[in-house]
């Protein structure tokens, strides 16, 4: 089973098998639609994982905007007692359009298409994409290579690693005390 | 927070909580300006045509490898102003640490009070532990002439013995302070979750 977060409402990690499954999904269908970006996100804005034509930091940007336009856009659902919570959201545009479809309750897909690909196209492979990312999301958090949880908190357990985290943040944003 | 153990990365998000015009989007802003581009993102502001957040404002930034994890921050704001309860509940989602900016101005002491029970409440809907939950005080607009004393500040604010920072955000004091001491206690936690 996946590790939840204490609200029991979000999974709290990705194994290496589970990204490596999601991250293959989302090149193929990159590939077969020709689309600009594919990117799973989660509900609280992080892009989990992409393909396509936009850097890291645009990429991050694109997703926190996503999730709130969803998460509001869930609200307008239950306002007016739609009970999809309107799962799929298509903006359409002259150049570039975007279609956002939920994963799982915690995950959801954006894709940004051109001309290049059909909306038609993009909803029928999507629907086989997700069924892929539905099932390596729920492969389980632990990571079957043997890299569990463990490793992870013997990384952040180690002095060392909070005096160099307090050391960069210093050389980042200075260091001054409270009061 | 999320784990990516594919890529040792480690996201964790940490809002700016507090009534309108504390000060959030300023410290946020402060933040932007002064932190290495090459750390950090744009930074995305949903404004209304009067200035005033109307979603959130956002910004991420990394500060490198340590040890082979990769952390990344997420810096959130959420909107003060009342009528946008269900939007301080959507940002609050997923969320490891909270930095609240309290408006130290006298006429204001009422609005800090609510959206610290606006906040408290919310954490709890989350079934998050206030008490033991990686929370900061900022007490801001130290430079106002009718600025609360801290003592009485603290007395109405700061029912959990959290940290707690005077500061001036759109001079830049005690802002870098708060995010570093949010962050620290945000990794602590994470390091008991995992």
């Amino acid at each position: 089973m996946t590790e939840l977060l204490p609200d029991g409402t979000k999974p709290i990690s990705l194994s290496r098998e589970q990204f490596s499954a999601i991250e293959q999904s989302l090149k193929n269908f990159y590939r077969k639609t020709k689309c600009g970006v594919v990117m799973l996100s989660d509900e609280s804005g992080l892009a989990v994982a992409q393909s396509g034509r936009l850097d890291a930091a645009k990429m991050a940007l694109l997703s926190t905007l996503a999730a709130g336009n969803y998460a509001a856009t869930a609200q307008m659902a239950n306002l007016v007692s739609e009970a999809t919570g309107f799962d799929k959201q298509y903006h359409e545009g002259r150049e570039n359009s975007i279609y956002i479809t939920g994963v799982l309750q915690t995950f959801f897909l954006v894709i940004v298409f051109g001309k290049e690909s059909t909306f038609a196209m993009i909803r029928v492979l999507a629907e086989k994409l997700i069924e892929e990312l539905r099932t390596a999301l729920e492969l389980g958090g632990a990571d079957a290579s043997g890299t569990p949880a463990s490793e992870i908190r013997m990384h952040l357990e180690q002095q060392d690693f909070q005096e160099e985290l307090s050391s960069r943040l210093d050389s980042i944003l200075g260091s001054k005390g409270n009061v | 927070m999320f784990i990516n153990y594919g890529l040792n990365q480690i996201d964790l998000k940490i809002v700016y909580y507090g009534p309108g015009f504390s000060g959030k989007t300023t410290n946020l802003e402060w933040a932007h300006a002064h932190i290495d581009p090459g750390l950090r993102s744009d930074i995305l502001n949903l404004k209304t045509k009067e200035d005033r957040t109307i979603f959130f404002d956002f910004m991420q930034f990394e500060v490198g490898k340590i040890k082979g994890l990769t952390p990344k921050f997420n810096l959130y704001t959420v909107p003060g102003q009342d009528i946008y309860t269900v939007s301080r509940k959507i940002i609050l989602n997923g969320v490891d640490g909270i930095i609240y900016v309290a408006d130290s101005g006298a006429p204001r002491m009422r609005d800090n009070l609510f959206t610290l029970i606006d906040l408290v409440k919310n954490l709890r809907a989350n079934k998050h532990q206030v008490e033991e939950f990686p929370i900061i005080f900022q007490y801001n607009k130290r430079d106002l002439p009718d600025a609360v004393p801290l003592p009485v500040l603290r007395k109405t604010l700061n029912r959990f013995s959290a940290p707690e920072f005077e500061a001036c955000a759109a001079k830049g004091e005690g802002v870098f302070e708060c995010l570093k001491t949010a962050i620290e206690l945000v990794v602590q936690r994470v390091t008991k979750l995992v």
